[in-house]
């Protein structure tokens, strides 16, 4: 402020100009730095906010041990107040409830008496009415705090002293959990159960190169006070190995068939946090608004033996259904987001939990280094004054005469040092015993002493000097605490295969899934298509800009997954029901709408992966040349937000991808009419995020257009860009060594570029589609078989400068009309395809 | 159409802010249409908290917005009754920032400070109607001090930013310290300065701390705070309103990222913090 313009009034005062700006950056830092240093966060070291530390220390200081009578909690909030925390008194009392209740703390630090609120979200009674004291678990947080363990610093005004950090000899942070909501960042960290917890710990005790797959072999997942069940793992993981992760929690719930053959749901945990009679409020707020039907009544049994909520159904009512739609709607299901936040150092930091326990265990050894140093001078100074008490017996006689011959304590001190060479604190440890003390000293006590002294001062400096043996030391303590307090884990962890829980709301059925080429996608129920089919009208059912139609088309079931590729080498999945219902006249949505893709980024592949599906493997290749085999199994748990499928090279695009059953052959073809047959075994199976190798061995400027199953009978159609187009025999292309540059497809130089290559059946019709949009339909079976690397046929007339730009299949359709409308500038066009063909083959 | 539907976050963005805009025009003539009339029924209704002055002339007089109504009663029986005017304000009120005009015509911690003052807010702001030319914020010289000001100032920004233009918005500077030895005493209004008047006083000092307004005598608030002869005060000038502007939508605004980014690279240039 010395730099601003500083005003003197004439009534005498001041008056500086401040600029709003940096008037509110200051005022705002000064609060949110507070609130996320010193108020909202916990540390990592004990896992305590300022006031819960505050709270402990100040039960500590007052007594409150669990051998003590309860006092009255109007006396410690008073206490914590009047001492360090110079907040409203509510703050402090709600903290310390919280810290009481046993259904918010899975280990619960303090031990309360009378009424501390209740899981209905009933308020506990007034600080004047409950009384509390420490549990004997809280006391392991301070366990050792007065042997210099821990920094002191000033209270608020000065006149006391109050520890930094508890001690906290068991990791607090990961068993009791935290939350706070702070400025611009908030923590969730989750209970875990204390036995796992340390049991991890001591696991990274003994190899500090533990992974995440080890440690959750300890710490299988959070541990709530309130048990529930955790579905699936792979929350849990993403929490742990990146500090931020959504765990879906359940009450737990059952059937149960009533002797009137009704059915009811005995709800008997609930998700954590969760306030019960706010639930019971919302299940009947559902039922009354209908969104859940069946529930005839609702009861909560609960009492101090459990808790029980029973819900009546009606006669007719699906128990399992009224129980998802319960899970759905209400809170007996939860996500709970974790955020491992936590201040190490002072510094707000995102931490793992492999990152938690480091730091902890880093912690518990300044704890013990520093207990130790504390023990180890308490001891030398013990022997110090054991070496002169020792002196002091072999001439008592002397000594008695000294101290009666000195006049004075100060006197008879020096007296001492003089006669037997004490120094200061000899001598005045000496002068201070009583007579009695002194002609009582017996030899042999204090030999045992200064042999015991001895040893332990060798064992000290021992510990100082060894890293491991201080690492053993915490290893061992936490599992003393562990084997003490230790317990059964309460919340179940269940595992879950994909997003079970919406699915049994929605219906399996067949439907029909279009994804067209310019990215649109649709779900049609297989029976409206087939109506529509016999209608006779639109082949693809799919009205779109002119120049778009379907390149992908099959049908499945809406509880199957849909697998998408992009070309950017991710995958994504989706469930049939997750692609929205469109009418035939639809022209769907466009798939940007449904997976979170980049601007460049496009589908290059959609396939189904059944629940039944025998495949088992699945095989990509890139526009390059790259083919890479996956078994499919390693893409189970592709979640919407979409994984790596394949690592690309720079400026590769993943362009095709199959299923395949292990023992299939494959044809990867090329732009520039090469083609190489293989067994997929010759690409070996790889990792979800692997490259790949090499299929083909591409020539300048060449890139693959096409990938296809060489099936016995099967036949492969090459289109070129110029029109032309025959089919051959899947046995017409031999098996080769992947990675050559293959045989001979077609003759490009006369006949055009190769624009696609598939496996065509012959019942099916193909679908060209040119750049300038013109579309032509025909049937597969009018395409003459040639073997490779002839022309073939010409199958659609391109104009000098258009030429075919993708080719798909559709099933076969008699009806000529159901070719799509073909743009308006098209009316030129004087021969039928068909004609063409014809022509041709009479060549 | 075919743009939107093939870029959907585009779309959702403009339309997002289109509906925005018309949500929040409608609510606000509808709140301003309720203001208006409620000011031409009660024209003359000044909020009951408001301890006003005795001097009716804008020129002369101040009104202080205090913190906390136990700072409110000590400022009310400190003050110089002629010229200066106490409203207390309880709690942390609504950050407007974050709020639409029709949530902050309704809300009963904002309310009567645009009656105290007289103006009207946003477009209706009318400055010649202004009953104080010294508007002082009083908080605690805490953190939580800090934040109401950031929200009281957040609020004079955006719906009466002709206050802040006029330089008529006046931060009050309670001291940190009161140091005293025998019967004299001094007080600090920083660290430095309570070491110097330690220093001077020959050490061995009783230094109370000050937390809360609330801790002073009425006469001690007067000496130190308002006693416009004796007191320091912060007038709020505005340099740069584009900047102004950008930094409250950072701080306040309801964007997370951008207030974390703004904390974590000035995290080391905190002045005060709270323990």
């Amino acid at each position: 402020m010395d730099n601003e313009n500083i005003v003197t009034t004439s009534g005498g005062g001041k008056i500086i100009d401040v600029e709003i700006n940096k008037e509110m950056k200051k005022s705002f830092l000064d609060y949110s730095m507070s609130v996320i240093m010193s108020r909202a966060l916990p540390d990592v070291r004990d896992g305590f906010k300022p006031v819960h530390r505050r709270i402990l220390y100040t039960m500590y200081e007052n007594g409150l041990t669990p051998d003590k009578p309860y006092r009255k909690c109007a006396d410690t909030v008073g206490s914590v107040l009047g001492r360090y925390h110079p907040h409203g008194d509510a703050s402090v009392y709600d903290a310390m409830v919280r810290l009481a209740q046993n259904f918010s703390m899975r280990y619960p630090l303090v031990d309360g008496h009378g009424n501390f609120g209740s899981i209905d979200g009933d308020p506990p009674a007034a600080y004047r009415y409950t009384e509390s004291r420490m549990s004997k678990i809280a006391l392991e947080m301070l366990t050792d705090i007065d042997k210099e363990t821990v920094e002191f610093r000033p209270n608020y005004d000065d006149r006391l002293k109050e520890p930094v950090v508890l001690p906290s000899r068991f990791p607090n942070l990961l068993v009791n959990g935290s939350m706070g909501i702070a400025v611009g960042m908030a923590t969730n960290i989750p209970p875990h159960n204390l036995t796992e917890v340390v049991d991890g710990m001591c696991c990274l005790i003994d190899n500090p190169d533990t992974d995440l797959d080890e440690l959750m072999e300890h710490i299988k997942g959070p541990d709530f006070p309130t048990a529930g069940i955790i579905m699936g793992r792979s929350g849990i993981r993403a929490a742990y190995g990146t500090g931020k992760g959504k765990l879906i929690v359940r009450a737990r719930a059952e059937i149960e068939e009533g002797k009137n053959g009704r059915y009811r749901i005995v709800v008997t945990e609930l998700p954590y946090q969760v306030n019960k009679a706010r639930l019971i409020e919302s299940i009947a707020e559902h039922v009354k608004e209908k969104k859940i039907e069946g529930i005839a009544d609702i009861n909560d049994y609960s009492s101090r033996n459990g808790m029980q909520i029973v819900i009546d159904l009606k006669k007719d009512a699906n128990p399992q259904v009224v129980l998802n739609q319960l899970y759905t709607f209400t809170q007996m299901q939860v996500t709970f987001g974790v955020i491992m936040l936590a201040l190490v150092d002072g510094v707000p930091k995102i931490l793992t939990l492999k990152d938690i326990l480091t730091q902890y265990i880093d912690y518990q050894c300044d704890i013990i280094r520093r207990r130790t140093e504390f023990d180890l001078r308490k001891a030398k100074e013990r022997a110090h004054i054991v070496e002169a008490l020792l002196k002091a017996l072999d001439f008592i006689d002397e000594v008695i005469a000294i101290l009666r011959a000195s006049k004075s304590i100060p006197e008879g001190k020096t007296n001492l040092m003089e006669r037997f060479g004490f120094d200061e604190i000899q001598a005045n440890h000496i002068v201070q015993m009583r007579l009695g003390q002194l002609t009582g000293l017996e030899r042999e006590k204090l030999d045992e002493e200064m042999a015991t002294l001895k040893a332990k001062i060798i064992e000290y400096t021992e510990i100082l000097g060894s890293h491991e043996r201080v690492l053993a030391i915490v290893k061992e303590e936490a599992l003393e605490i562990s084997k003490k307090y230790g317990d059964e884990r309460r919340t179940e962890i269940v595992n879950v295969s994909g997003e079970v829980d919406v699915e049994d709301l929605i219906p399996e059925e067949t439907c029909v899934l279009t994804l067209t080429t310019m990215g649109y996608i649709k779900r049609q129920t297989v029976d409206t298509y087939k109506l529509q089919r016999r209608g006779g009208r639109g082949i693809i059912g799919l009205t779109r800009r002119e120049e778009d139609v379907a390149e992908t088309m099959f049908t499945c079931s809406t509880h199957d997954h849909i697998m998408l590729f992009t070309t950017k080498g991710r995958t994504y999945r989706l469930k049939g029901y997750e692609i929205p219902e469109g009418s035939r006249t639809s022209k769907g949505i466009n798939i940007v709408n449904l997976l979170p893709l980049e601007s460049e980024e496009k589908v290059s592949a959609m396939i189904r992966v059944a629940k039944e599906d025998e495949s088992k493997y699945i095989c990509m290749v890139t526009k390059k040349g790259v083919i890479k085999r996956s078994e499919l199994e390693e893409y189970r748990n592709v979640r919407r937000k979409g994984v790596i499928a394949i690592n690309l090279d720079e400026g590769d695009e993943l362009a095709y991808v199959l299923l395949t059953s292990g023992e299939d052959n494959l044809l990867v073809a090329t732009r520039q009419g090469m083609c190489i047959g293989f067994k997929e075994t010759d690409a070996r199976a790889i990792g979800r995020t692997g490259r790949g190798v090499k299929a083909i061995t591409l020539k300048e400027g060449d890139e693959v257009v096409g990938m296809t199953l060489l099936r016995e009978g099967g036949k492969i159609l090459t289109v070129s860009e110029k029109g032309y187009g025959r089919r051959s025999l899947s046995e017409d292309y031999r098996i080769q060594t992947r990675g050559g540059l293959g045989v001979i497809n077609y003759k490009t130089d006369r006949f055009g570029l190769v624009c696609a290559v598939r496996e065509v059946k012959d019942d099916e019709d193909v679908i060209l589609i040119s750049a300038e949009g013109i579309i032509i339909r025909i049937p597969a079976s009018e395409i003459s078989i040639f073997s490779r690397p002839s022309k073939g046929v010409r199958v659609m007339r391109v104009g000098e400068n258009d030429k075919v730009a993708t080719i798909t299949t559709a099933e076969h359709s008699d009806d000529e009309n159901e070719v799509d409308t073909l743009p308006a500038d098209d009316g030129e066009e004087d021969t039928t395809p068909e004609e063409e063909i014809i022509s041709e083959k009479t060549e | 159409m075919i743009f939107f539907e093939e870029n959907p976050s585009i779309a959702r963005d403009i339309f997002g802010k289109a509906l925005d805009a018309a949500r929040a025009r409608e609510a606000a003539r509808k709140a301003r249409d309720l203001a208006r009339r409620k000011s031409a029924l009660e024209s003359n209704s000044l909020p009951g908290k408001l301890a006003d002055c005795v001097d009716k002339n804008p020129e002369n007089t101040e009104l202080y917005i205090v913190e906390g109504d136990s700072a409110g009663g000590s400022a009310k029986e400190g003050r110089d009754r002629m010229t200066q005017a106490i409203l207390p304000l309880w709690g942390k009120m609504l950050n407007v920032e974050k709020a639409r005009l029709d949530k902050v015509i309704g809300n009963d911690k904002l309310m009567p400070v645009v009656t105290a003052l007289g103006t009207g807010i946003d477009e209706d702001f009318d400055i010649t109607k202004l009953r104080y030319h010294k508007i002082v914020i009083m908080a605690d010289a805490d953190v939580d001090g800090a934040h109401i000001r950031t929200l009281l100032l957040t609020f004079f920004f955006r719906y009466m930013r002709p206050l802040i233009e006029h330089g008529y918005v006046y931060i009050a500077q309670p001291p940190l310290y009161r140091i005293s030895k025998g019967k004299k005493h001094a007080y600090a209004y920083s660290d430095e300065e309570r070491d110097a008047i330690i220093e001077e006083m020959g050490g061995n000092c009783d230094v109370q701390r000050y937390k809360g307004l609330g801790e002073m005598d009425p006469i001690q608030l007067w000496e130190t705070t308002m006693d416009p002869a004796r007191r320091t005060m912060l007038r709020v000038s505005l340099e740069d309103a584009s900047q102004a502007d950008e930094t409250f939508s950072i701080l306040m605004g309801d964007k997370v990222e951008p207030r974390r980014e703004f904390i974590e690279k000035n995290a080391k240039y905190v002045q005060n913090l709270d323990i």
